[in-house]
């Protein structure tokens, strides 16, 4: 037995191996997952500096989208260049802008005017001579049958002077007369349109018995009529008393003829009667020139009158013309001169106007005071070539004349001061400015909650001022030496009661310059928290822009007084704020000469007369506890309490964090709370605004026990601990917490208006933080009965 | 078609049935049993074999049939090797002939089904699901596998030479499908400034014998597979495996074995899809100031078939096995040990892995009643295993069981099993 005890002790050892727990086997029940972990992750972190939560751009954008075209123009204000002082803002509002020169809708130097005369219609003179009478020839009744021996009539046109005429639509009737025949005798007779030489030219016309008399028609339509022509009759006779004769009188005359072309014709004056003289009596304005334009003196320019002759027309030869100009600008006819023999033009007249002066008056072609002394054209036809427009599809044939001014050197410019711009002594302007404080801040923080907005009543500004800032152009600082402004500057808005006055003055002098406030914008990369330069999601660099020291000088020296009340405007927090001003412009004369010299300047660089209402606005603001967010739940504690910060932001965690369809859910999720043993949220919160702050993590539910109780978040404590226990987060899964939408808490004391506080440029608020969990447990993730 | 596929498997089924096998593997489908002195129990037989294996090293049998199953995350972190979680499978089917005509001339011609498969994540994702994680920390988790399907055919010549026991077995090796070792990588990395990303790609590339365009891209069915059994029989490998082993002492055995793979087997046909995931989350607090921003997607592209050819070999072994009878020939004590090659003439792919066995075979009863008791580490599989044979002369049943794991303690522990059945029926 002994050599077998090693192999079965071998087979029993293996057995019992392989079969150990195997008793003990089973289809599972529960599966639950057990751990005991440690989880880190960095939530990141946000930070929201004010200078560019609040940026030049976004609230230019905001008030622009208040006013599409609004004048106003915001720019970050950094005097000093430091960025520890204070957060400012220039508010720059033109309200004025007044151009000088000849650009634009001044420009009189692109003047054109012009007149259209329809053509002379020389049918009706020509058809006058197209008539045949005292015609006659004699047939004789055959009592058989017998045909008209050859007859023909001489069908010349003498007058007018033509080589050919051809025929749009009409009809050449010829007319036959007779005594009375026989009872039986017939004629059935035709007449054809020849030339001398016996060729066709129309006809012949449809056979017609003229026995008795009658009319035979030759239709001319696309016919070609030409001087020297023959009308032959030809006629089959038959019946009547052989040897009977009779004597025809006939009259040949144009029915309803339409010319297409005639060629080579050649009329008088005085054969064209009246449409030989086209008679130019028109009057227009010398658009653009505003009205504070007095007169320009003109250097060199000239004026000319032109017309061209009508498609595919030749030969009009210009016997007399006349042109003179009366009014805005005069010009004798003797000062015209032909200036082309272009073929094209059936005249080309041309006067100088160096020396001559323009006002802005309206310029007639005639003499106003005699009416016998007018502009005209008087001419006459030398083989021309006229083409006449189809009027039965209401086209006519038409001759323009054209004038033209060219300017090209202004001598001097005489402008009335007191018609600059609207500035008219005693005439209010009012602007809207489009801007509601009642909707502001909503809109800057894109939030359209109406509660928002009333915050906007807890803050109250200090230290903002404002001027009034007037440039014009340095290029005529000699001619615009003498002039100074007065008025006054008001502002009104819904619930004042009487406008408040922010300006008023005699005698206030107006800075010279040529620049402008944008002039002195500065420009640098914004950078990111890392420095690293930052970019928009197209790739592009996003640049900051601000007016620095030197932008702060120009509005020192430039500035022509202060505005008073102006802080007072701002806390009134006023809704659809208007600006009236009643300004005039005056000087030591009433009129300001500019030289050719400035008004050349002038018109090359666009520059203007200039009006600002400049404001500096420092975020140097005093909070008073009015109103809480929202209002209905506030407190007179002297805290400006927000309730749910992230709701402010338009950022409310609206929908269950845990994101559970309903609170049944919440025995699945529920059971996943037990595998964690904490959760920890370690933060940083930076505040350097110099707002006091006291925060809150909180359940949005009113805290009773089921829930988790406030959580104070410590501002300005580097790495502070927010940390929920097993029981906690417990409750957060619970039912009783669906749906879970924490909030934040947020109390800043307002401490009143005596104790304002100076948001500085490099003043920010951010918050980074990691999430700590923790597990130790089990929790049950499967179960048969589930 | 699908007629047409039928008639092809049962076509190459036969071929297969006529090439047989030899039936020197009693206990378990490894090629190399060794005994090569011994005499045969028939002169004529013909056998099946089933060999089937699977296991892992993470969970057992006993872990998870049970009435309440916890999977204790930090344990399991804990208690994995450094090499990971690990699931391997094995499958081996023959048919076979045997005619043992002496001791000079033994023939057997055979015919088998052979498929392998492993995968294996490493083990930072249960660190990662055990331990937890730090901010800061980069966690990259690698899947690599590999699986193939083989049918082999070819016979054996067994003899006496000068006192030594020598077999020759040239085997032709027909490749069905391959799966090269495929690593894919996930990778989790989290930062302080609150970027969490987390990546994963796997470029999968499956190498078979028949074209599966078809198959896949329209009806699934297997009537769209279209192949003849002469193309395909055509694209074989070969290799040859020799065996030696001679008598050193009275009742101890021993020789030298060895596969030596000589010409690839061919696959024509390659897929090769993509899968790839990501997702990060730039700055979760930047939803205050909208410089937050995330993103998460995932896919796999279509599969891209294109005819190319692969070049696939059996594993080269090489070892020294013995036979030992401490007490009679009741009792046969065999050690094997030795090493694997996989791939062997593909570097990128190449794995080396050592094998080793040993059996204690008992034989009582003039030899009806027998009884294996083993523990081995072969085909990457740790095994402890016990077999009963009853051997009739004219029919001869065998049965065993094993357990298995990837690693050696795994193995006692139901990580995976190991069943095998035989029959001979001979005279």
């Amino acid at each position: 037995m002994k050599k077998f005890s090693l192999p079965v002790l071998g087979v029993f050892t293996l057995v019992f191996t392989a079969c150990n727990g195997l008793s003990d086997l089973g289809m599972p029940e529960t599966i639950s997952v057990k751990q005991k972990a440690s989880y880190e992750l960095s939530l990141g972190g946000s930070s929201c500096k004010i200078s560019e939560k609040f940026d030049s751009s976004k609230l230019q954008n905001t008030l622009d989208d208040e006013k599409e075209d609004s004048t106003l123009t915001v720019y970050d204000y950094n005097p000093t260049e430091s960025d520890e002082d204070v957060q400012q803002y220039i508010l720059n509002y033109q309200i004025e802008g007044i151009q000088l020169g000849l650009t634009a809708d001044s420009d009189i130097s692109a003047i054109e005017f012009g007149t259209s005369f329809e053509a002379p219609d020389f049918s009706s003179e020509i058809s006058t001579n197209l008539a045949l009478t005292g015609l006659s020839f004699t047939a004789v009744e055959p009592g058989t049958t017998s045909t008209l021996p050859e007859t023909s009539f001489t069908f010349d046109i003498t007058s007018p002077t033509f080589d050919t005429m051809l025929i749009r639509s009409g009809t050449l009737d010829v007319v036959a007369a007779t005594d009375t025949p026989s009872y039986s005798y017939m004629m059935l007779a035709q007449v054809t349109l020849t030339d001398a030489s016996y060729n066709v030219i129309a006809g012949p016309s449809e056979p017609k018995n003229i026995a008795y008399g009658g009319t035979l028609s030759i239709d001319l339509a696309g016919k070609t009529l030409v001087p020297n022509m023959k009308i032959l009759v030809t006629a089959d006779l038959t019946g009547g008393n052989a040897g009977t004769s009779h004597t025809f009188t006939v009259e040949a005359a144009p029915n309803n003829i339409k010319f297409d072309t005639i060629k080579g014709l050649t009329m008088t004056a005085s054969e064209l009667g009246e449409k030989a003289t086209i008679n130019i009596v028109e009057d227009f304005d010398l658009a653009g020139i505003n009205k504070a334009l007095k007169s320009a003196t003109i250097n060199d320019g000239s004026l000319s009158f032109s017309c061209l002759y009508p498609d595919g027309w030749s030969g009009i030869v210009v016997e007399e013309e006349k042109f003179l100009l009366y009014g805005g600008v005069a010009v004798a006819d003797s000062e015209f001169e032909e200036k082309t023999d272009d073929p094209a033009y059936i005249l080309y007249e041309e006067a100088s106007l160096a020396g001559k002066t323009v006002s802005p008056a309206k310029v007639y072609t005639y003499n106003t005071e005699d009416a016998t002394e007018k502009s005209y054209i008087k001419f006459r036809l030398e083989d021309a070539t006229i083409v006449f427009a189809d009027t039965t599809t209401g086209s006519k044939d038409t001759i323009t004349i054209k004038g033209s001014c060219d300017i090209k050197e202004i001598g001097n410019l005489v402008v009335d001061v007191s018609e600059l711009g609207q500035l008219s002594g005693g005439e209010d302007k009012e602007i809207d400015t489009g801007i509601s404080f009642g909707s502001l801040l909503s809109k800057l923080l894109d939030n359209e909650d109406e509660e928002v907005s009333k915050l906007m009543d807890n803050i109250e500004f200090s230290d903002i001022s404002g001027c009034l800032l007037m440039t014009y152009p340095t290029i005529c600082s000699d001619s615009l030496s003498g002039i100074s402004f007065a008025g006054s500057v008001s502002a009104s808005y819904d619930g004042a009661a009487t406008p408040l006055e922010l300006l008023s003055g005699t005698n206030m002098t107006m800075a010279r310059t040529d620049t402008v406030l944008s002039s002195y914008l500065q420009k640098e990369e914004k950078k990111n928290s890392d420095g690293t330069v930052k970019t928009d999601k197209n790739g592009d660099v996003v640049y900051k822009e601000w007016i620095g020291k030197s932008g702060a000088e120009f509005i020192e020296n430039t500035k022509s007084a202060d505005l008073s009340h102006i802080t007072d405007l701002f806390n009134a927090r006023p809704d659809n704020l208007k600006i009236a001003y009643s300004l005039a412009l005056s000087g030591s004369t009433s009129d300001v000469t500019l030289t050719g010299d400035d008004v050349k300047a002038l018109t090359e660089s666009t520059s203007a007369i200039s009006i600002s209402i400049v404001m500096v606005l420092p975020l140097k603001v005093a909070f008073v506890d009015n109103f809480d967010y929202p209002s209905a739940s506030r407190l007179d504690d002297g805290f400006i309490t927000i309730e749910n910060v992230m709701k402010l932001a338009d950022k409310e965690i609206d929908e269950d964090l845990l994101k559970r369809d309903n609170a049944d859910e919440d025995n699945k999720i529920n059971k996943y709370s037990d595998i964690i043993k904490s959760v920890a949220l370690v933060y940083s919160i930076e505040n350097s605004t110099g707002l006091a702050l006291t925060a809150y993590f909180e359940d949005d539910k009113v805290f009773n026990g089921t829930n988790f109780a406030p959580k104070e978040l410590k501002i300005g404590e580097s790495n502070a601990t927010l940390e929920f226990t097993k029981e906690e987060i417990k409750k957060i899964f619970s039912s009783e917490s669906y749906p879970f939408t924490p909030r934040v808490k947020l109390a800043i004391k307002a401490p009143g208006s005596s104790d304002p506080i100076k948001i500085t440029r490099d003043s920010d608020f951010g918050i980074s933080a990691k999430v700590f969990v923790n597990t130790d447990g089990s929790a049950e993730i499967w179960n048969k009965n589930d | 078609m699908k007629m047409k596929f039928c008639k092809n498997l049962f076509v190459l089924s036969v071929f297969s049935c006529f090439a047989s096998s030899f039936a020197f593997a009693d206990f378990s489908a490894f090629d190399f049993q060794g005994d090569l002195l011994s005499k045969p129990k028939r002169y004529f037989e013909i056998g099946v074999d089933a060999d089937v294996s699977a296991a892992n090293n993470l969970l057992s049998l006993t872990d998870v049939l049970k009435k309440n199953v916890e999977i204790d995350l930090t344990q399991i972190s804990n208690d994995l090797s450094d090499s990971g979680f690990t699931l391997a499978f094995n499958d081996n089917e023959k048919v076979f002939v045997n005619l043992n005509i002496s001791n000079n001339y033994r023939f057997s011609i055979f015919s088998s089904v052979e498929a392998s498969s492993s995968i294996n994540v490493s083990k930072e994702l249960f660190k990662m699901l055990g331990n937890g994680l730090n901010v800061g920390e980069t966690k990259t988790v690698d899947v690599t596998g590999y699986a193939d399907v083989y049918v082999n055919t070819g016979f054996s010549f067994q003899t006496l030479f000068h006192g030594y026991g020598v077999r020759i077995t040239p085997t032709y090796f027909v490749p069905l499908a391959y799966v090269p070792k495929t690593k894919a990588t996930g990778r989790l990395v989290t930062a302080s400034d609150g970027s969490i990303r987390a990546e994963a790609e796997a470029d999968v590339d499956i190498y078979t014998a028949v074209d599966m365009h078809d198959f896949m891209e329209e009806d699934k069915s297997f009537d769209s597979i279209n192949f003849s059994v002469s193309d395909l029989l055509s694209n074989g490998g070969f290799d040859l495996s020799l065996e030696i082993e001679n008598n050193w002492y009275y009742n101890l055995n021993a020789g030298l074995y060895t596969r030596i793979p000589i010409v690839g087997g061919t696959l024509n046909y390659k897929m090769h899809t993509r899968f790839w995931a990501y997702a990060y989350e730039d700055n979760p607090l930047g939803f205050l100031d909208e410089s937050e921003d995330h993103d998460t997607d995932h896919g796999k592209d279509d599969f891209v078939y294109s005819e190319e050819s692969y070049k696939v070999h059996r594993p080269l072994k090489f070892g020294l096995n013995a036979t030992y009878t401490p007490f009679g020939k009741w009792l046969k004590v065999m050690p094997a040990v030795g090493f694997a090659i996989r791939n062997p003439y593909t570097s990128a792919d190449r794995i080396f892995y050592m094998e080793y066995a040993l059996d204690l075979r008992m034989s009582l009863v003039k030899r009806i009643f027998n009884f294996n008791l083993g523990t081995a580490y072969q085909n990457q599989t740790f095994q402890q295993r016990f077999g009963f044979s009853l051997n009739l002369r004219a029919l001869e049943i065998i049965a065993q069981a094993s357990m298995c794991g990837t690693t050696f303690l795994t193995s006692f522990n139901h990580n995976g099993y190991a069943a095998f059945v035989g029959a001979r029926i001979g005279f």
